[in-house]
């Protein structure tokens, strides 16, 4: 075979290894600054050496190959030496990436002392090469290439016995790496320039292999999905090229060069054979997507996933159920060990879905959260979902966001109709309970209004008038029935005059004057100007009646009781005063004035007030109401009235 | 007429319903009323002078009510108990459960014979009659529990032949002694009640009263000295001079009220 072959596989190889190797580095350095670690960050650093030492590698290698071809062969030993060494570094990053985050290495005190003899292993031969190179020996060092073969070697052996327990398509895929390498080192171990071109093609390029298994143990790192995309897409379009170059190219040009005539038609079916395999490249591309989601990280199909995650939460009937299926459905593909809902800590991001990295902290306290989920909902509380830390220190990959973000799309759209179904049956009962309550109220107020056990006593009252003194008898009658009559009417009303409400509460005091006799002594003083003032019905009887039950009832000799109403032209005053000493202010809500106060309150926006004080000559009642508002609610209420 | 009249008596503050009582009463040949009473101090004094089969008493009244009459009357004295109320759900129900009489005002004429008739019953058989008396204590003692009644300031309390009412203020200790309480005074006087413990604390202001055991209540102003005994209990002693031990576990709890600044 040519050297010239030769020449092509070498530049193509080292071509390729620098842009694939370059990417990488750029790729794991962008992920950082996104997530806005170091780039020297403990976690993750693997694929950055990897990068590194790939590189170093195929720069290096080409820059050897370059001045070879110029003819100046082991000119350049330290660059040589560099380049070797930055190689045998890769495969102690691969036995690194094996036991990193696998239980069964790791967690034995071997997988920690076999990453140790594998750094040990390709520290050693650099400086074997460096020595070498120094010496002005042959470089690289034969020696260090031996020892890399013979060391890794047994360290496979020893590896694969301790992984029995992993899956055996993972093992291949290591095994085969590292066995690659292995050949690799013989190879430049024995190294002249007459090799076959695939010799040449497998032993200097074994290097990107071994940057794949790398990444492919546990893609640490978020783009390893777009990274492996792009990588095998440029290695498919080499493969291709490289085909190309040697089935149509090799042959033609051997046959221009036999003929030493430059045919036009050569020239053009070659111009066609490039253009063919220029436009092959989006086919090329979308071969490259599938192997790497169905073949290599076996990511379910989105559109699938999606449909039937949508059927799954469709059956949810409560928030909580949603979220505990979406936190299964996620976690079941992404190896998620835990999910725990929580209210959205990022309340303030506006679009972002999911949450990873940096931005976690420090709004999620767990060290081990890998990734929050936001189910944005129309309205507050919006839920999240925090995934724990994933199957062996697996990332969120960038492919993996758009179906999480459609997924947890679906489950807020569910939670959102779930929450309206709910609030339309709260409102519906409300409403319901409502009613009744206001039914309750309706019965409690016409109860309350029909004191019974007042009813009762001024029934005896009159039963005794009827022996005693039958006129009286009826007046007592009459008495009874206006205040019956007058509280049935007015509980349809707000408000009246003052005049009617002192004639109401003046029926009642006279029914209990019959009954208490010279024990209850009774004064009205409301000047006759103000007895057209409105004020809300039903709000001076009840304080009446709270002044004789709790004031003077419990009194041997009885007391006086007075009622009396001023105005300083803005403020309407209507005062109750007995001598009894009935107010305790810790009982105030207990002896009905409550439903007095609320009244009061609602009726005048708090612009009316009751007062209570207590004495020892007695307790003074205070109803002071706005005058203007008297007059505005006596518009009103005119107005409902005609 | 063969039988013997029943000897009735009416209480009752209000003059209108006293007589209108009176009058169904002295409408039935079988009831001799021998006299009527317009509070409960004048009730105690009427029953223990006439000695009546029977007594009406009114519910509400000032100062003394139905059941306080109840309570003060000496045991030996005590008549039949028909009580008469305009309205109150918790009498009912009391006097219902322990089966004591009662009325309703206005008081139905058909009721009050039933009501007199079985007086009768009841004073013919002995043991039907110190029942009675039983059954009237119970439903005294469930009423005071089912209605929760207001704070009282005075305490009606028996001195010899009267009816004393002791203001709370004055009371420093109350000392239960089986179904009766012995209550003392600033001036050292004691006074016994049949009262429950229970009952009684729950009427009078828990600022001012405070547990020392199962059987003993304190008014905190009284408290002169708290002496520690050995073993982490209490001795209070009052401004009277009186002495009372404080249980275990009252003991840490007036450490919190009393003795932290």
């Amino acid at each position: 075979m040519l050297p010239v072959a030769n020449l092509i596989v070498d530049l193509a190889g080292y071509g390729t290894g620098i842009a694939l190797y370059l990417m990488l580095g750029l790729m794991v350095a962008r992920e950082r600054v996104l997530e806005g670690r170091p780039l020297l960050w403990r976690g993750g650093r693997l694929p950055l050496l990897t990068g590194l030492c790939g590189f170093v590698w195929n720069l290096g290698a080409l820059v050897v190959s370059l001045t070879d071809v110029a003819g100046h062969p082991h000119a350049m030993p330290f660059v040589v030496a560099t380049a070797f060494a930055a190689l045998g570094f890769l495969p102690a990053v691969v036995v690194h990436s094996l036991t990193e985050g696998r239980e069964t290495v790791a967690s034995t005190g071997v997988g920690r002392w076999m990453v140790a003899v594998s750094y040990s292993l390709s520290t050693a031969a650099a400086c074997l090469h460096f020595a070498a190179a120094a010496r002005g020996g042959v470089v690289p060092s034969h020696a260090g290439l031996w020892l890399l073969t013979v060391g890794f070697d047994v360290l496979m052996v020893l590896l694969l016995v301790m992984t029995r327990d992993q899956p055996l398509g993972r093992r291949g895929t290591w095994v085969a790496a590292l066995a690659l390498f292995a050949l690799t080192s013989l190879h430049f171990g024995r190294h002249s320039a007459n090799e076959a071109w695939w010799v040449e093609l497998v032993g200097h390029h074994a290097s990107l292999p071994l940057a794949l298994c790398i990444l492919l143990q546990d893609y640490r790192f978020a783009f390893a999905d777009l990274f492996l995309r792009r990588a095998i897409a440029l290695l498919l379009l080499m493969a291709v090229a490289l085909c190309v170059c040697f089935g149509v190219f090799v042959p033609l040009m051997r046959w221009q060069v036999a003929t030493v005539v430059l045919d036009p038609g050569t020239l053009a079916a070659m111009v066609f054979v490039w253009v063919a395999v220029a436009s092959a490249l989006p086919a090329i591309q979308r071969a490259s997507t599938w192997l790497v989601d169905s073949v290599v990280l076996r990511r379910p199909n989105c559109d699938e996933t999606l449909t039937g995650f949508v059927d799954t939460i469709e059956q949810a009937e409560t928030d909580v159920e949603v979220e505990r299926r979406l936190g299964q459905a996620v976690g079941r593909p992404m190896g998620a060990v835990s999910a725990t809902s929580v209210t959205d800590p990022f309340p303030d991001l506006d679009r972002r879905v999911v949450i990873a990295g940096a931005d976690l902290r420090p709004r999620v306290a767990d060290p081990s959260a890998s990734f929050v989920l936001r189910l944005r909902t129309v309205e507050p509380p919006h839920p999240a979902l925090v995934f724990g830390p994933l199957a062996a220190g697996r990332r969120v990959l960038s492919d993996d966001v758009r179906l999480l973000e459609g997924m947890s799309r679906w489950a807020a759209r569910r939670i959102d109709s779930i929450r309206v179904a709910r609030e339309r049956l709260e409102r519906d009962l409300r409403e319901a309970n409502m009613r009744r309550l206001a039914t309750e109220a309706e019965l409690r107020a016409l109860r309350a209004q029909l004191n019974p056990h007042f009813l009762f006593n001024a029934l005896t009252s009159i039963g005794y008038l009827i022996e005693a003194n039958p006129g009286k008898a009826v007046d007592a009658l009459m008495r009874l029935t206006s205040l019956l009559r007058g509280v049935l009417h007015r509980s349809e009303t707000e408000f009246s005059t003052l005049g009617d409400e002192i004639d109401l509460a003046r029926a009642y005091l006279d029914l209990e004057q019959i009954r208490f006799e010279d024990r209850l002594t009774v004064t009205v003083d409301v000047p006759a100007e103000l007895q057209g003032r409105l004020i809300p019905t039903l709000i001076l009887q009840p304080i009446v009646e709270n002044a004789i039950k709790h004031g003077l009832e419990p009194l041997l000799t009885g007391g006086t009781l007075r009622v009396s109403a001023a105005t300083d032209g803005r403020r309407l005053r209507v005062v109750v005063e007995d001598s009894g000493r009935w107010f305790v202010p810790a009982t105030a809500s207990g002896i009905g004035l409550r439903n007095v106060t609320d009244r009061l309150h609602s009726l005048y926006d708090g612009q009316a007030t009751l007062a209570i004080s207590s004495t020892d000559l007695g307790t003074h009642v205070e109803i002071e109401l706005p005058e203007a508002a008297a007059g505005r609610r006596t518009h009103r209420l005119r107005r409902r009235v005609g | 007429m063969t039988e013997p009249r029943l000897r009735a008596i009416v209480v009752d503050d209000e003059r209108p319903a006293r007589l209108f009582l009176l009058s169904r009463l002295r409408a039935l040949p079988e009831v001799d009323v021998v006299g009527e009473a317009e509070s409960g101090t004048e009730a105690i004094q009427l029953i223990e002078r006439e000695r009546p089969d029977v007594a009406f008493l009114d519910l509400q009244m000032p100062e003394i009510d139905g059941l306080g009459v109840v309570r003060l009357v000496r045991r030996r004295f005590l008549p039949l108990v028909i009580f008469v109320t305009a309205y109150d759900a918790y009498a009912v129900k009391a006097f219902d459960v322990n089966a004591v009489d009662y009325l309703t005002k206005p008081v139905h004429g058909a009721r009050l014979r039933e009501a007199v008739r079985r007086a009768q019953e009841r004073l013919e058989r002995a043991d039907l009659r110190s029942e009675a008396t039983e059954q009237v204590r119970k439903a005294a003692g469930a009423y005071e529990r089912l209605a929760t009644r207001s704070r009282i300031d005075r305490i009606p309390v028996r001195d010899k032949g009267e009816v004393v009412l002791v203001p709370v203020a004055q009371i420093v200790s109350v000392v239960a002694d089986g179904e009766l309480l012995h209550l003392t005074t600033i001036r050292q006087e004691r006074h016994t009640i049949a009262y429950r413990l229970k009952d009684l604390e729950a009427r009078l202001d828990p600022v001012k009263f405070i547990r020392l055991g199962r059987g003993a209540l304190a008014n905190v102003d009284q408290i002169a000295k708290v002496t520690v005994l050995p073993g982490g209990m209490y001795s209070v002693r009052f401004h009277n001079g009186q002495e009372l031990d404080v249980s275990r576990i009252q003991s840490r709890l007036l450490r919190g009220r009393l003795l932290q600044l």
